[in-house]
């Protein structure tokens, strides 16, 4: 048969498995110790088997050693059996980091260091108490443990009682045709123990159909074999009794029937079957997550003979597609085309001929067992992804994980298509442009439908261009997912007591922003940890709560995103800054606002804390912080209260690639202004406009003096409006600094599109970057932080 | 070093036996260049001007949506006079993987060069604009002087690219 090359899963595996161990960090943190929900352990859990189940397919032995012991932790703590403590939290967040490494060993950037394993292994062993959880035959502490989850359809060799049974069974046409007598054996059989409908028939149907029940029982089968075969057409039922731990989820495995001819309903005919023997045989505490479920033809067989085939044990997690077989007399194992430690499935096609024996397959198969009877159809390698199959995908999504169901409804794409993408979009938005404007210079004369078709135009190109670039955007969630860890295992060091408040993180970003703010708002929130929060006496003394509160928040704002640090500490401490500012030799004044103030601890080599730490204290991390943040087109403003607490508020584009500009004339130059950056613009008075030093210009505006920023001076441009009174001065926030920016005058609002400018010619102090106008002419994009730097310097030089 | 590799040059160009090179004029002088190393030849147009660049920076231009930096080398090498006409050209180079564009008086000839034709030129030393000669080249009673267009346009003198060193 096929060998299927499987380091083309590899990929998907990876990326699978990092997202199940985020989701998986996640919800630890989330979790209330004293009072953890159900639910929240049985996500855990199902995170830890997926990466079980698919490292085990994978071959990946050493992350299922991990994961096994971790999910035998994680499965008698969801079963009440141990009482959950913050260090076995601690435990599973080592571990899951220790897997995190061990991935990227796989991945083939660094290792897993295997003492680290060994350790952290050694503890879980140590926490579950019980290395090697009894088995299943020793029912009496199981069973006090019983789920009772008859909809999460769980553990098959679940500890409800000696044994479980598969019971699949026709019933006859007049059994059928009363209700009574079908619900009369579903309640005998309750009375046995507990039962789990896993197939009924469609109602629809008058009752006639195909019925899988499964049992979990003390009793024998040979106790309920009668009645069953009472109500089941002749022959067509069975009872398979499942071996303890047969059952388990292979990490979103499943496979469907194809109908079989001569079965009385086909819509039923269809299933998922999951079936997968663990690794270790001895395991029994891994109840199989309760994907795990199969239909199967009724069977013309004896109990005797049907109770015993059990799934035989592998080491591969195989499954596959199953199709009645034709008259088999014996039971015999329909192999599933099991590849190469085999995560992989097949159809098989239905084959004629009644009557249809469908043998309960024993699909785990060794990796290497080719498939033993019919294989009519092609085995197709593929991920098992619900909706393969149109016909039960419905069936598919209820059973398989979520996990998989979510493929459903996503692609993966490569970043790179859709920057083409963007890029095409772009192009467009400038074609789109320059037509609008052609239309404009031919003033009146413009066609009415021309005109109504170009404004229709102009619509659908931004439509389009919102759509194209919402592709990009990922909800900021992506970054502050890893904040109450960081908070947590920061605090918990520096023996601070901190919570953290997050809010607006379904906040969308462009994806390459997510990408570089993390870093900067990991330092942001270690800053605020470690300089901002005090000591829990010193809060306590403060008179404040001595845990303290660090919230992260994000939201729009205009065509930005904010986010904001806040801490609920100690707040910055002006005269300390500006002691140190002296010593570092920078130039200070005791003029300078509080704004102004605060922003020096951005300066390179700037660091108040009185001990260097290993968190912070070298005065390199904030400097690098505001950088990066500019480097994005962004930046970072930082409000205080002394004994109240700290803000800072880092403002993003919201993408890379477009931005809303003001376009401002200066001489015969028209330069982009970013929107975000103006706050007004005012027609000077000459008699707001003063000099200081006869050299340094500032203009009244409201009240307040701000620094001109004269772009024609700057620039060496001829302007058209040689005289102050003659232009206009636009009004800018640059980093948190106001100042006024001359210019001779105000030409439109548009959306730009960013182009390099570095691509073939070098950084241009003072641009940002380039873009290209309607009339196809490039205009250069202000970097408004540089001028206003650059302002100051001249104007310090000519002082 | 340099011998064995102008050996190997010169037995890979005999084996080649001629590569084709474009000539332009500025002013009254007439330049070659590795025709590989040209995208293509358009009007002049003006460009957007950048701030504070030398004057032989003129400025960028869109070149169906890529920014492409525009150098006169008339006023670079103070040949002639940087007149702009409807016959102005520029040469749109493709160096180092980047786009710039070469303003020139008027583009001649395509014509292959043997590496036999072109001479060693006379060492002026360190004068900027002679490191960046291959040779000297003559057909018909014209002088050609055969440029390292791509050395040239990366080179600190021409300001186009950042220079780690560069402030």
């Amino acid at each position: 048969m096929t060998t299927i090359d499987m380091s083309q899963f590899y990929q998907v595996f990876f990326e699978e498995s990092e997202e199940h161990l985020a989701a998986m960090e996640a919800l630890l943190l989330e979790l209330d110790i004293d009072n953890p929900e159900p639910e929240q352990l049985n996500a855990i859990f199902r995170a830890a088997h997926s990466i079980k189940g698919s490292s085990g397919t994978f071959g990946f032995t050493d992350l299922t050693d991990v994961t096994h012991i971790l999910e035998t932790l994680l499965d008698r703590l969801r079963k009440n059996e141990i009482k959950l403590r913050s260090d076995m939290v601690d435990a599973f967040l080592e571990a899951g980091d220790v897997l995190k490494t061990m991935l990227a060993g796989h991945r083939g950037d660094g290792g897993a260091d295997p003492q680290a394993m060994e350790a952290v292994c050694a503890r879980l062993k140590q926490l579950a108490g019980n290395p090697q959880p009894a088995p299943v035959a020793t029912p009496a502490a199981a069973s006090a443990a019983t789920p009772p989850a008859p909809a999460a359809p769980a553990a098959v060799a679940d500890s409800g009682g000696h044994r479980s049974y598969d019971i699949e069974f026709v019933p006859t046409a007049h059994a059928a045709a009363d209700a009574a007598i079908i619900s009369g054996l579903l309640d005998e059989l309750r009375g046995y123990g507990e039962l789990q409908i896993i197939v009924r028939p469609d109602p629809a149907g008058d009752g006639a159909g195909f019925w899988h029940l499964r049992l979990k029982t003390d009793q024998a089968a040979e106790r309920f074999g009668d009645s069953i075969d009472f109500i089941a057409e002749q022959d067509a039922w069975r009872i398979s009794e499942t071996v303890s731990a047969a059952l388990e989820d292979a990490g979103g495995a499943f496979g469907f029937f194809p109908s079989a001819a001569g079965s009385p309903v086909v819509d039923d005919r269809f299933g998922l079957f999951e079936d997968m023997p663990p690794p270790v045989a001895t395991e029994s505490a891994s109840p199989a997550e309760a994907e795990a479920y199969g239909f199967f033809e009724p069977l013309p067989e004896t109990p005797g003979a049907a109770a015993s085939p059990a799934p035989e044990p592998g080491d591969g997690c195989g499954y596959g597609f199953f199709v009645p077989l034709d008259a088999t007399p014996s039971p015999a194992p329909a192999a599933a085309p099991v590849p190469e430690d085999g995560d992989g499935f097949g159809f098989f096609a239905p084959l004629p001929a009644p009557p249809v024996v469908p043998e309960r397959a024993a699909a785990p198969q060794r990796a290497d067992t080719a498939p033993q009877l019919v294989a009519a159809g092609p085995a197709k390698p593929a991920r098992a992804e619900a909706g393969a199959v149109p016909v039960p995908a419905a069936k598919a999504v209820k059973a398989a994980p979520a996990a998989t169901a979510a493929e459903t409804s996503s692609i993966r794409v490569g970043v790179e298509k859709v920057d083409q993408l963007i890029n095409l979009v772009g192009e467009l938005v400038i074609t789109q442009a320059m037509l609008l404007q052609c239309a404009e210079q031919m003033h009146g004369s413009v066609p009415e439908r021309l005109a109504q078709g170009l404004a229709q135009l102009e619509r659908n190109t931004r439509d389009l261009q919102e759509s194209v670039m919402s592709i990009r955007m990922l909800p900021i969630s992506f970054v502050f997912s890893r904040f109450p860890r960081v908070v947590r295992d920061l605090s918990s060091k520096l023996g601070k007591l901190v919570e953290l408040k997050m809010s607006g993180e379904t906040t969308e970003l462009d994806k390459g922003l997510i990408e570089k703010i993390a870093d900067p708002l990991t330092h942001l929130i270690r800053n605020s940890l470690d300089h901002g929060i005090e000591m829990p006496d010193r809060r306590a003394a403060a008179g404040k709560n001595p845990t303290g509160t660090i919230t992260l928040r994000a939201a729009h704002q205009g065509g930005n995103i904010v986010i904001e640090v806040g801490d609920d500490g100690g707040g910055l401490s002006r005269p300390k800054i500006l002691s140190k500012a002296r010593e570092r030799g920078f130039q200070v004044s005791d003029q300078m606002s509080d704004a102004e103030v605060w922003m020096l601890i951005f300066e390179a080599g700037f660091s108040t804390a009185d001990v260097v730490t290993d968190v912070s204290g070298r005065g390199v991390g904030m400097d690098v912080v505001r950088r990066n943040i500019q480097a994005m087109g962004g930046r970072v403003e930082i409000e205080s209260m002394t004994g109240i607490g700290t803000r800072m508020t880092v403002r993003l584009p919201l993408t890379l690639a477009i931005l809303d500009g003001m376009s401002v004339a200066v001489g015969d130059q028209i330069y982009i202004l970013p929107l975000s950056y103006v706050i007004e613009s005012v027609q000077p008075d000459l008699r707001d406009v003063k000099t200081l030093s006869n050299q340094a210009r500032v203009i009244r505006v409201r009240g307040e003096y701000l620094p001109v920023i004269v772009l024609h001076e700057i620039f060496g441009i001829k302007p058209a409006a040689a005289n102050l009174t003659q232009g206009i001065m636009v009004i800018l926030d640059a980093d948190g600094t106001r100042a006024a920016l001359f210019v001779d005058a105000l030409v439109g609002q548009h959306q730009v599109v960013i182009k390099s400018l570095e691509n073939n010619f070098r950084r241009v102090a003072g641009i940002s970057g380039a873009t290209i106008m309607g009339d196809g002419h490039v205009a250069l994009i202000l970097d408004i932080s540089a001028l206003a730097a650059m302002a100051k310097s001249a104007q310090m030089a000519a002082a | 070093m340099e011998n064995v590799n102008q050996q190997t040059g010169s037995a890979q160009d005999d084996e080649q036996a001629a590569s084709e090179f474009l000539t332009f004029t500025l002013g009254d002088e007439e330049y070659a260049i590795d025709i590989l190393k040209v995208q293509e030849i358009r009007g002049y147009e003006p460009p957007t001007m950048i701030a504070n660049a030398p004057p032989f920076i003129k400025g960028v231009i869109n070149l169906r949506g890529i920014i492409v930096p525009i150098v006169d080398m008339r006023i670079k090498f103070k040949l002639g006079a940087a007149e702009y006409t409807p016959f102005t050209v520029v040469i749109i180079l493709n160096v180092a993987k980047r786009v710039i564009g070469m303003v020139v008086d008027s583009v001649s000839d395509v014509l292959s060069l043997a590496q036999q034709q072109i001479r060693p030129a006379p060492d002026f030393s360190a004068s900027f604009d002679t490191k960046y000669i291959l040779g000297l080249a003559t057909i018909d009673k014209r002088m050609l002087i055969v440029t390292d267009i791509a050395q040239l346009m990366t080179s600190r003198d021409m300001e186009l690219i950042d220079h780690a060193a560069t402030h």
